[in-house]
Formats: structure tokens, C-alpha cells, sequence
């Protein structure tokens, strides 16, 4: 399928705190045939439409791996955003944020698109960390900030498609150099007007919210 | 909704069913259809809610029988053009569908039709296809072929040319396939021990039709007959069998062995003695650990009638509760015994000496008393589900037998290894306090995959299901990777020419390739592209020669991400899990964790463990043991083919390096091929003090 770019996001945060759960209920809608759900190179792929321009997120995670320390340098190469999930029931995952970010600011260019999300927002009961506390450490660090609950699918999309709305921005700015494809961002074979499909921009939306 | 594709179900049934072909792999995905049809035949065909009578007016050469699509509770019936997936999927699709789900009171089955198409260039010979035609029409319950006049058998026996002009005009076939989706453990433990209802209606049916057709049955034809039988029933038992393979490796999730067993028990007044002891034979061979888990906690201070008086009351009471309380929490509970070390604590409030039966125990001394007096002491109490089965009065003195059998030898490689491990040998030519640079690169490769594979090789698959790790072996190939990750970079940085270090390590990578030993390849390119070599650019990396650039992105292409690993995951799967060994470079492969961990966890997410039924009862959910065993599958053919391929080296004699180190299989019923003594400085590397350990997500 035509694209007018390709970006690459990996998901990144401790173990458990539903970062396969994100990307299954962001990519696997269309109930795609188990047999590929864990391989192939279409895994994790998924279209969206963003001012009009198809974009493919090509989103990589490695949930599972997590005790391998040493994620290797391709798994953030060229990753053009990056969602860095933490357990709004977990405190531990949310003081481990800072690693990670240190490694993935560390591993990947300067203008890759964070998103911090706080995951598993409908389980409001056992919250340990407040709304306030990922929204302040968001603001610290220049991050966007989201809850999502993966479960309920609240936020999933928004928290995909509002990473990919910062990276199309940065585009338009010239933040990011579209010919290099360090960058995370590929040009899709056919960008040319014509051949686009005109669906609506209406996916994307612009601010991000709590879900609960 | 998509249809479950019919790719994998494939793979898996055919290879079950060929487990001594190491050959057969997922790789069977890409044989033609003619083949795959052969190969997924399920043999039964659901006749108490469900009569197929076929129509002729299909479209896409599917037969929809009406009578089941009034009753179904769904029904998908999906374009095929619809989907944007229009690949290979689709293609199945075509082949496969799900027709219907039925929803039974302890079980829900998946219904499919399968087209099998005969093509003028098939290659079926002749005799084959006769097969597959005569099976079709004996099963005379269905009626899949009003349309092409074929008589129901015992009606009108058609001579032999007849037969062969129908199959000159018979273009394709539809047939039902028939698979669990969910069930609760007492359905599944019938349909292994062929005990479920419907299985014994077909039973039923295909003696009276044996018998029928053998009346009608002249002398020409006795001989096609039989061998009809077997394939018929060969097909039926692989139905059974990919079922229990799934079963004895996913259930813990679920239960405990105790709770699988008690339940296996309580079955046997009613199966046959063959099919029982079979499941038995096969559960002891297989996972000998959980016999030697602690038995249900009542059965230590009852005696054996207990069970005898329960098995007994079968019949009134449909699901007894003991065995049925549904454990949620499937990681501790998964973890706590496949680390059998931990026994003995957890059930403390039975303790006795004997208990101390665990694979990682030292307490040999204590053990070696159990076997021979085990029989003899039925009076005490019994403890483990060992000691339970060889107290079981109406268990067949051969499956006992086997039991001690195995207890002993589990009592000798733990003699074994403690006296192996208490003189470890240092290797001649290394000094413990060799650097790294001096070692050639080809002994290092050798000695890290002597470490990998001695626990690649005890590594029980099914604690990949677990997410408590704890002192598993997963746990030890994780640390030993991290550890080895982190060797790279202190060793580099320590030295005072980074760069020859650099090269070094890359020659070691390459020789780590060529032995197949993926998982130290990746931990050693990690060390390299890790930020504080990888930054070195004046200091390492430009000094390089060419040939050590070339290589060392040649390795780093191997284990990449890209692509969710495609490039490791087909190099070794596919490329290297079931070649042959070379004897001089390699051991057998060692895989990679971190791609079976990710699609366990993708797996994990995507389905749910239990569904439940509209009564509300938790049903367990098949489909994803199912799709579990895949996994596990994949690294249990990696496996046996590197214990085949040690085997293989010992017969050869091949020496170089070598020494007999047999206690790495403590629990192996097989006999062990031995691997490369591994030199203590290597020892020394893995074994650091925990204080010496990366503090968490740091080198």
C-alpha cells in the first residue's frame, strides 16, 4: 500500500506495564491471522492518516526481552518516536523512567518524538502514581504525556497518532532531515499528490488527554 | 473476524507426528498445498449435533451444509476479497474455514471445512488416492458426496472401475476438521485417553462400519483395507497426540502436576489400559520433574483406597472440585517447581527426609534410600507424585517400574554431578589470569558455547511460560548474557589497545557464528555497539582493518532488530536449527531467548487464558496452549537437534577438546553425549559474586 512516509517508533519500560498490550490493540484491530502475529515484516505495521497523508508507523517492540540489558543499538537506530510506558499501579516502573530515557536519548538522534504514557489507567483503584507526578516529569524532560488503558483501548489510538502528528510537524518545520534515514522516517514510494488517497485528517488529534 | 490460519496447525500436527524428523519445521509452511492437505487430516468428523449434507450450489467450491449453518452459534463467512491482506493468508483461507463454533458444556470446538483438491498433476499415485476417497466414503455417518454419486457403504459396493472413474472426476473434497478451542482439564484428559463422548460414538461407528464394509469386502480388496485402517487410525492418534503434546507442556499455567495427575487417575477406570499407560509412559519421559513434585496435599495422610473410592464415584458426579480449582496466578506457580530446589520449603508441613528429591538438591544422601524402599514403605505416607504412582495398586507394574527406573537415574546424575562439579579441572594451557587477548578466539567461542549449550540443553521450554524466572536456567542464559555483554566492554576499556581487544572480540563473534551459538553472538555484538565502545571512533573503530569492519557488520546484521528480528529469527530457525552439524565448527545451535520470550509475551497478551462459558464456567483456552506449543516447539527442535548432532560427534570419536561431562542432563532419560570441558576462567566469568553484578538496567 502507498505511503507518503514511513515512521519507526519502538515502545520502550519495564516489564509489565503493557507495552504488548499497546501495540496489539493498536495494530491488531484488523484481527490479523494469529499465525503472523509474531512474525514477519509486517508485524506492528499499521496505516494512519494524518493532514491528509498516509503515514505507516512501523512500530518495533520487544516486550520479553526486557531482562536482556543490552538492547542493542539497532532496536533504537533510526527510531523516529519512541513511547516510554510506565504502570500508573507500579511506582517502581515509573522510577525507572529516567533510565530508560537516558538510554534511549543515549542510543537515538536528538529529534526523536517521546511519548511518556502511563499505562493501565482504568484500573484507577490501585493508582500509585498521580496524573500530576507523569505530567511534571513529562514537562522536565520535554516529553508528551498521556494515560492510556491498553485494556479498554482508551487513548491508544490518540497516544500513536499524536506521536506521529509531532514527528509530521517537525517534518514541516524542517526539524527533522527527511533524506536521512537515521532519522526514522522513510518517504514512501509515492508521494506525489495525485496518487494519495483523500481520506480525512480527523485521526489525528491534536491535544493529548487523561482517559479516566 | 479472520479465520485461524491453517499454516501453522499444519506444521505442528505433521510434526508431532514426526518427532524423530528433525527436518520437519515450521518450514512446512511453504510446502505446496497438495502436501499440506495430506498432512492435516483430523480424522473425526462431528456427527451428534451436526449432519452435513451437502449442496451444490457453492460459490467458491465450498460445501455449506445448511443444516449446520442454521444451528451454528456463528457463522463467519468472510469475502476473501475483502481482506487487504491479500497474500498468502488468503490463499488458506480458501483452503480452511472456519465454519462454526459448538459450544459444549465442558468444551468448545473450532468446526472447519477443509477443501482438498485433487489436481490432474498430483502427486498422489493412484494407491494413495484410493486411500483417501475409500476413507471418505466408509465414514458413511457424512455424507460429503451426494454429488458425485458415491454410495454409502453397506448400501452398494461399487466394483473397482467404477471407484477409478469417480476419482478421475472427483475435483475436490470438503471434510470436517474438528479442534478444541477451550475445555476444562477434565475434557481434555478424556480426549487424550480417547474417553471424550464423541470419540467414543466414533468408535462406535467405525467398528460397525469395519465390520459392514468387511462383509462386503472381496478378497481384492482386504488388503487396501488394512492399510486403510492404519492410516485411519494413524490420523486419529495424531489428533490425540498434538492435543497431549500441548497439554503436558502448557498445563501448568493451570495446575499443578498433582491436579493433573489425580485427574489422569480418576479416568482410568473407564479407559483402556493401552491408551492410559501410553499417556502415562509418555508424561514420565517427558517431564519426569513433576513426578517428583510434592502430591495432593490430602493424598499424605490417606491412604491409597482414596483415590480407588473417588475413581469409583465417577460416574454419578460429573467434575469433582479438587481437581478443578483454577489457579489465576500462573507465574509462581509455573516457576515455583521447574526450580525444584524450592520444594522443600514451599511444602514444609510434609516434610520428611525423602522429600528433598529435587533435581538442584545436594542432599544425595538422602534420596539415594527412596527408590528401592519406595514400593516396599506404601504404608508412609506417599509424597511425591512419584511415590504416589508406584503406591497406585491398579497401575501397571511396567509404568512403576519406569518410574523407579527414572528416580534412579535421576539419583546417579545427581551423584554425578556433584562429584564432577566439586573437582572442575582447569584446561591446561589457560592461566587463570589470562587476558583475554591471548586466548584464541576459536577456544573462547568453543568454551562460551560449552557454557551456553550445558544450559541451553537443560533448559525445560515450558519455563519460557513462566514470568518468574528465578532460578531457572532462562534466568542463568539471561545473566550469563549480560555478564558476557558487559566482559566485552570492561575488557576493551581495561586494555591499553582498545582497538586489538575490539578486534579480538570480533574474530570471537565470527567463530561464535560459524558454531551457531547465536545467543553469545548477540551478547557480544550488544557489547560492542553498546554507547561506551561505540563512541570510540578515533580510539577503536577507525582503526579497524577492512576485514573486521566487514565482519563485524556481517555479524551485527545477524542479530539485528529490524524487521522484529527476521534476519535471527530465519538464520537461526531455519537456516541453522535443523542443518546438519558440522563436525569440526559446531555443537548444535544455540538460539537466542529474547525472540522465543517476545513472542511468548505477544502470545500471552493476545489471548486470553480462560473463556467462559454461558453457564459461566472457565473454560481453558486451547487455542492459546496451542499457539504456545509453537513457540516451544521451536526451541525444543533446536534441542534435539544439538543433542543429535553431540551424539553424533561422540560416536565419531571426536576428541579434540572434549570430556566426558554428562551432568548437564541431570533429568534426561536419554543418555548424554558429552560437550567441551569448560576452563575455569570462563567458570569465573559467569560465577561473579552478586555484588559483582550490574546493578538493575546498568552495566
Amino acid at each position: 500500500m502507498s505511503y507518503a512516509y514511513l515512521f519507526k517508533y519502538i515502545i520502550i519500560g519495564d516489564t509489565g506495564v503493557g507495552k504488548s498490550c499497546l501495540l496489539l490493540q493498536f495494530t491488531d484491530k484488523r484481527f490479523q491471522p494469529v499465525h503472523d502475529l509474531t512474525i514477519g515484516v509486517e508485524f506492528g505495521a499499521r496505516m494512519i492518516t494524518i493532514q491528509n497523508k498516509q503515514i505507516k508507523l512501523q512500530i518495533w517492540d520487544t516486550a520479553g526481552q526486557e531482562a536482556f540489558r543490552s538492547i542493542t543499538r539497532s532496536y533504537y537506530r533510526g527510531a523516529a518516536g519512541a513511547l516510554l510506558v510506565y504502570d500508573i499501579t507500579r511506582r517502581e516502573t515509573f522510577n525507572h523512567l529516567t533510565t530508560w530515557l537516558e538510554d534511549a536519548r543515549q542510543h537515538s538522534n536528538s529529534s526523536m518524538v517521546i511519548m511518556l504514557i502511563g499505562n493501565k489507567c482504568d484500573l484507577e483503584s490501585r493508582r500509585e502514581v498521580r496524573r500530576e507526578e507523569g505530567e511534571a516529569f513529562a514537562r522536565e524532560h520535554g516529553l508528551i504525556f498521556m494515560e492510556t488503558s491498553a485494556k479498554t483501548a482508551a487513548n491508544v489510538e490518540e497516544a500513536f497518532i499524536n506521536t506521529a502528528q509531532e514527528i509530521f510537524d517537525k517534518i514541516q518545520e524542517g526539524v527533522f532531515d527527511i533524506n536521512n534515514e537515521a532519522n526514522g522516517i522513510k518517504i514512501g514510494p509515492q508521494l506525489s499528490p495525485s496518487n494519495q488517497k483523500s481520506s480525512s485528517g480527523n485521526q489525528a488529534l491534536g491535544t493529548g488527554g487523561g482517559c479516566c | 473476524m479472520m479465520p485461524t490460519p491453517t499454516i501453522s496447525l499444519a506444521a505442528t500436527t505433521h510434526s508431532v507426528s514426526n518427532n524423530n524428523n528433525t527436518a520437519t519445521t515450521n518450514a512446512n509452511n511453504k510446502n505446496n498445498n497438495n502436501e499440506k492437505i495430506n498432512q492435516v487430516i483430523t480424522p473425526n468428523n462431528h456427527l451428534d449435533s451436526i449432519i452435513i449434507s451437502t449442496s451444490n450450489d457453492n460459490t467458491n467450491g465450498f460445501c455449506y451444509p445448511k443444516s449446520v449453518m442454521a444451528k451454528s452459534s456463528i457463522v463467519s463467512n468472510i469475502d476473501p476479497t475483502n481482506s487487504d491482506q491479500i497474500s498468502n493468508n488468503d490463499h488458506q483461507s480458501r483452503l480452511r474455514r472456519h465454519m462454526t463454533e459448538e459450544m459444549n458444556e465442558d468444551s468448545i470446538y473450532n468446526v472447519y471445512l477443509k477443501k482438498i483438491t485433487y489436481t490432474c498433476n498430483n502427486i498422489l499415485n493412484k494407491q494413495q488416492k484410493l486411500q483417501s476417497d475409500n476413507f471418505i466414503t466408509r465414514c458413511d455417518q457424512v455424507d460429503y458426496s451426494s454429488s458425485k454419486n458415491l454410495k454409502k457403504n453397506g448400501n452398494n459396493k461399487m466394483n473397482h472401475n467404477q471407484q477409478q472413474d469417480d476419482q478421475q472426476s472427483l475435483q475436490w473434497e470438503t471434510r470436517q476438521l474438528r479442534q478444541i478451542k477451550a475445555a476444562t482439564m477434565e475434557h481434555l484428559v478424556q480426549f487424550i485417553l480417547l474417553q471424550t463422548e464423541y470419540q467414543q460414538q466414533q468408535h462406535n461407528n467405525y467398528n460397525e462400519s469395519k465390520s459392514s464394509q468387511q462383509h462386503h469386502n472381496d478378497h481384492s480388496d482386504s488388503d487396501e483395507e488394512s492399510q486403510l485402517e492404519s492410516s485411519d487410525l494413524m490420523e486419529e492418534r495424531n489428533n490425540v497426540a498434538h492435543v497431549m503434546h500441548v497439554l503436558f507442556a502448557t498445563y501448568r499455567q493451570f495446575y499443578y502436576p498433582w491436579q493433573l495427575f489425580t485427574e489422569i487417575i480418576r479416568q482410568k477406570p473407564f479407559v483402556s489400559t493401552k491408551q492410559f499407560n501410553f499417556i502415562l509412559f509418555y508424561w514420565l519421559n517427558n517431564y519426569p520433574e513433576d513426578f517428583w513434585t510434592p502430591c495432593q496435599p490430602s493424598m499424605a495422610n490417606s491412604n491409597t483406597n482414596y483415590i480407588d473410592d473417588q475413581a469409583s464415584s465417577h460416574n454419578n458426579n460429573g467434575s469433582p472440585e479438587n481437581g478443578n480449582q483454577l489457579l489465576d496466578d500462573q507465574s509462581s506457580l509455573c516457576s515455583e517447581y521447574a526450580s525444584s530446589s524450592s520444594l522443600s520449603s514451599n511444602h514444609a508441613s510434609y516434610t520428611t527426609p525423602s522429600l528433598s528429591l529435587s533435581s538442584t538438591s545436594n542432599n544425595v544422601s538422602n534420596n539415594s534410600s527412596l527408590s528401592s524402599t519406595s514400593i516396599s514403605s506404601s504404608r508412609f505416607s506417599p509424597l511425591t507424585l512419584a511415590d504416589q504412582l508406584i503406591s497406585l495398586r491398579h497401575i501397571d507394574e511396567e509404568v512403576k517400574k519406569h518410574c523407579l527406573h527414572l528416580l534412579d537415574m535421576k539419583k546417579e546424575n545427581t551423584t554425578n554431578s556433584s562429584t564432577l562439579n566439586s573437582h572442575s579441572s582447569i584446561h591446561k594451557s589457560v592461566n587463570k589470569s589470562s587476558s583475554i587477548i591471548e586466548l584464541d578466539p576459536k577456544f573462547v567461542a568453543q568454551q562460551l558455547t560449552a557454557i551456553d549449550l550445558e544450559n541451553f540443553l537443560a533448559l525445560k521450554p515450558y519455563t519460557l511460560l513462566s514470568n518468574v524466572r528465578s532460578k531457572t536456567r532462562i534466568e542463568t542464559m539471561i545473566r550469563n548474557f549480560n555478564l558476557l555483554s558487559r566482559h566485552v566492554i570492561i575488557t576493551i576499556l581495561q586494555h591499553s589497545t582498545p582497538h586489538q581487544v575490539t578486534i579480538h572480540w570480533i574474530e570471537i563473534a565470527h567463530h561464535l557464528r560459524k558454531m551457531r551459538n547465536f545467543n553469545s553472538l548477540k551478547a557480544i555484538i550488544a557489547g560492542l555497539t553498546n554507547e561506551s565502545i561505540y563512541r570510540l571512533k578515533t580510539t577503536v573503530w577507525n582503526k579497524l582493518p577492512r576485514n573486521s569492519i566487514t565482519t563485524f557488520q556481517n555479524m551485527s546484521s545477524i542479530v539485528d532488530d529490524v524487521n522484529n528480528q527476521t534476519m535471527l529469527r530465519h538464520t537461526q530457525l531455519f537456516i541453522e536449527g535443523t542443518s546438519k552439524v558440522s563436525l569440526e565448527d559446531s555443537f548444535g545451535t544455540v538460539p537466542y531467548l529474547g525472540t522465543f520470550l517476545t513472542d511468548i509475551t505477544m502470545i500471552n497478551t493476545r489471548y486470553e487464558n480462560y473463556i467462559k462459558t454461558e453457564k459461566g464456567k472457565k473454560l481453558i483456552n486451547f487455542e492459546k496452549c496451542a499457539k504456545q506449543y509453537e513457540i516451544l516447539m521451536q526451541m525444543q527442535l533446536l534441542q534435539k537437534n544439538a543433542i543429535a548432532g553431540l551424539q553424533q560427534q561422540q560416536q565419531q570419536n571426536y576428541q579434540h577438546q572434549i570430556y566426558s561431562l554428562n551432568h548437564y542432563l541431570s533429568l534426561r532419560s536419554q543418555s548424554v553425549p558429552s560437550i567441551p570441558r569448560v576452563a575455569r576462567i570462563f567458570r569465573n566469568w559467569f560465577q561473579l559474586n552478586e555484588s559483582d553484578l550490574p546493578s538493575d538496567r546498568e552495566w
